[in-house]
């Protein structure tokens, strides 16, 4: 907030169509302010643009030829070259000839769901195509419906408060035009101090400065909107949902999020809707599930509030109805401090029952599970440790991998959950990949639990703990190694462990597995050693730094000037 | 079986337009057909006058081909299991390799296909990438202008293909 244009306080001698114009002018200002030009063709909507800047010029390229070698190739070489291009490309190629649209298959094994009538008609398209049903392994629901209004989305980040919103709004236009404003500052917010001539910026900047109208993004938004309510009322994502059950005969994994769209022009899963959007589009980021900002808000009872978990209450109440092959199901809140509501565990309920069903499908492997837990460690952790959640975990023993986020704000209370109460560690004899994130942790109980962990586990990821011990992951890395005897116990176990980076961006952590490695079984350094940086950081130079919501952005944990000579940041 | 296999070893290749030509046994190795035959010989099977015939390639493309070879006679033998991994949808191909891609597009398909039949993987996985290059970023129309595709579409069958792309993702 605060860095937009001062639109609410035009000149008073202004007409009304002078203080519009204005304002449009004030904003273009703004943005190319934000994102000043890099080149000629940095305003141009790159589906537009013909010439191939990024491909490698060799002499044969562009020059006409007579003799058409490209269709004369055997197919096992066009299968090769095949697998060099992305969907992009391909989809180009399939549109120049009937062999090509023959033979150059589009890459897709996964399908999107939402409240939305475009996703839908794809996703039943894609169930009624004889070839493309038998490749998807993957239905992602998404479960970010779009808000309905200010006070929709200011109450999803204070539940407890109905009618509560953080900032007054004369009218929903002007909320909208706020959370605009928001979203501008965040792409810049997660530049950072990177090189904006990067190419994974300038593309985004490139539609920031196409950024549609305020006027034309909101009416476009009130279509979705309507049309959304239309799919709630008629549950047709639902029948979607079981027609695809049916018909996917390779499907193995259902996901459910409320991050499919990531940030300003760079979704997460660019869904046939979000690929529909007109370019420059610009609205309120939908995320449905109430997710921590800053301060605690408090899980609500899930009676009052489960409606927020639409999708996720929709799909676990099919996959527990219809017959199917699942057998991983992922509730994802990606790391945006969200998840589930951990209410739902409070007492048995309909959900509860639904949720125990899937758990319990014959050959269940795999299960993530985040959960939104703000508020209870000022309740002893009632919901996640008076048993149900346990139980319910309990039930699947065949679970191979498990991941389980807690989204909350831990703000200095030192009320830790007991992970046995939750974690029935004893009831998965097959598991092999154990995943902890932002759960807060003590460290002795942690030792004791991995430590119980089947002999066959082969990755361990202990990710952005809470961890009560002032001395973090450093402490924790030599218990493990002193105490758990990790190298020689657990030769074959990859140990991986995420820390927060130091301005907190959401998505972005260091990932440090080599270091860990080499230190637990090579007597390497401990990569927490404390060298004077913040507690639990890794040192510089150790682990990798990564963005969930861009596989593209990675680059070694350093300090400024070393990524500033590294080329990641401005020089000049 | 246990012939020596000095490194000076030579072998001579006759193109299929009668072209000989005297290429050391380590860079004719690079080719997995060749290597396979050469195992099955003995070393004094190959001479200048028994020159071993390539069919289908000629004197120009077997030249690059021997170039090619020549320059990465000491490259390490990639496993299947590297192979996936340098396989992935990169398009980066190192700057000698660009420099030798850098022909007519009759050569750069003739060096494709006697790459094929030669069992040279990295060099036939460097020409697809080269053409792969050639077609991203390209619109529908510049890529049938730049391989001489004839379109051949219906209206209604470019309708179809268009509908059918929207279902993909783009990556």
């Amino acid at each position: 907030m605060g860095g937009g244009p001062s639109r609410y306080v035009p000149e008073p001698s202004l007409s009304a169509e002078e203080k519009v114009a204005q304002a449009l002018r004030e904003r273009a200002e703004w943005i190319h302010h934000l994102f000043p030009i890099q080149s000629t063709d940095d305003d141009v909507d790159p589906s537009l643009l013909s010439s191939s800047r990024n491909a490698i010029i060799s002499a044969s390229d562009g020059k006409p030829t007579s003799t058409p070698y490209l269709v004369l190739l055997p197919p096992e070489i066009i299968e090769n070259i095949l697998s060099s291009l992305n969907n992009r490309a391909i989809k180009n190629l399939r549109l120049t000839c009937r062999r090509f649209a023959a033979i150059a298959a589009l890459r897709i094994n996964r399908v999107f769901l939402s409240a939305n009538p475009l996703n839908i008609q794809v996703f039943r398209a894609i169930a009624d195509h004889d070839v493309l049903r038998h490749k998807i392994v993957e239905i992602i629901y998404d479960d970010a419906r779009l808000w309905r209004s200010a006070v929709d989305a200011a109450e999803a980040r204070e539940p407890t408060e109905p009618g509560f919103t953080w900032r007054q709004f004369p009218s929903d236009m002007e909320w909208f035009e706020s959370e605009r404003d928001e979203n501008i500052e965040n792409i810049c917010g997660r530049l950072g101090c990177d090189d904006p001539r990067r190419p994974e910026h300038v593309a985004r900047a490139r539609r920031a400065r196409a950024e549609l109208s305020l006027g034309e993004s909101w009416e476009y938004y009130q279509v979705l909107l309507r049309q959304q309510e239309e799919v709630i009322t008629s549950g047709a994502d639902a029948d979607a949902l079981r027609y695809g059950l049916q018909r996917f005969s390779s499907l193995r994994k259902v996901t459910v999020t409320p991050a499919t769209h990531g940030w300003l022009f760079s979704p997460l899963y660019e869904t046939p809707m979000i690929r529909a959007f007109p370019y420059g589009f610009n609205c309120p980021i939908p995320r449905a599930w109430p997710y921590v900002i800053d301060t605690t808000i408090h899980a609500a009872p899930w009676e009052n509030e489960k409606a927020r978990w639409r999708g996720f209450n929709l799909v676990t109440k099919i996959l527990a109805e219809e017959q199917h092959n699942v057998s991983e199901y992922e509730i994802d809140g990606h790391y945006l401090g969200t998840g589930l509501n951990c209410r739902l565990f409070d007492r048995r309920c309909e959900e509860y029952d639904d949720f125990v069903s899937v758990l319990r499908l014959p050959n269940f492997k795999k299960l993530k599970l985040s959960l939104f837990v703000d508020g209870q460690d000022f309740v002893d952790w009632s919901a996640v440790c008076n048993g149900l959640l346990r139980k319910a975990l309990a039930e699947a023993t065949q679970l191979e991998h498990v991941s389980i986020a807690m989204g909350w704000d831990p703000d200095g209370r030192e009320q830790l959950p007991e992970l046995r109460r939750f974690l029935p560690i004893e009831c998965w004899p097959k598991l092999q990949h154990f995943e902890l994130w932002h759960v807060a942790v003590e460290t002795a109980e942690l030792l004791s639990v991995i430590s119980q962990l089947p002999d066959g586990l082969l990755s361990l990821q202990l990710n952005m703990l809470v961890i009560s011990h002032a001395d973090g992951y450093r402490d924790l890395l030599n218990e493990m190694r002193d105490k758990l005897h990790w190298g020689e116990q657990r030769p074959h176990t990859r140990v991986i462990m995420a820390a927060s980076t130091d301005d907190h961006t959401r998505g972005r952590a260091i990932w440090v597995e080599k270091e860990i490695d080499d230190f637990l079984k090579r007597g390497g350094i401990n990569p927490f050693e404390n060298n004077g940086q913040e507690l639990f950081t890794p040192c510089y130079g150790m682990g990798v730094v990564r963005d969930v919501f861009d596989p593209d952005w990675t680059r070694p944990w350093a300090e400024y000037e070393t990524y500033r000579k590294l080329g990641y940041y401005e020089t000049s | 079986m246990a012939e020596a296999k000095p490194a000076s070893q030579k072998i001579w290749l006759i193109s299929n337009d009668n072209a000989t030509m005297e290429v050391d046994r380590v860079v004719v190795e690079r080719s997995m057909l060749l290597k396979n035959m050469l195992e099955d010989l003995s070393h004094t099977d190959i001479t200048q006058d028994n020159p071993i015939p390539i069919p289908n390639v000629n004197e120009a493309v077997l030249r690059k081909v021997v170039e090619w070879c020549e320059h990465h006679r000491n490259d390490p033998v990639t496993t299947p299991d590297d192979e996936s991994d340098a396989r992935k949808k990169t398009t980066d191909i190192e700057e000698w390799d660009q420099k030798f891609m850098q022909v007519d597009q009759e050569m750069l398909f003739e060096i494709i296909l006697a790459s094929n039949f030669l069992d040279i993987k990295p060099l036939l996985d460097v020409g697809c990438k080269t053409v792969a290059n050639m077609i991203k970023g390209k619109s529908p129309e510049e890529i049938r202008k730049t391989f001489n595709i004839t379109n051949d579409f219906s209206a209604e069958e470019e309708e179809q293909i268009r509908r059918e792309n929207e279902w993909a993702e783009d990556r």
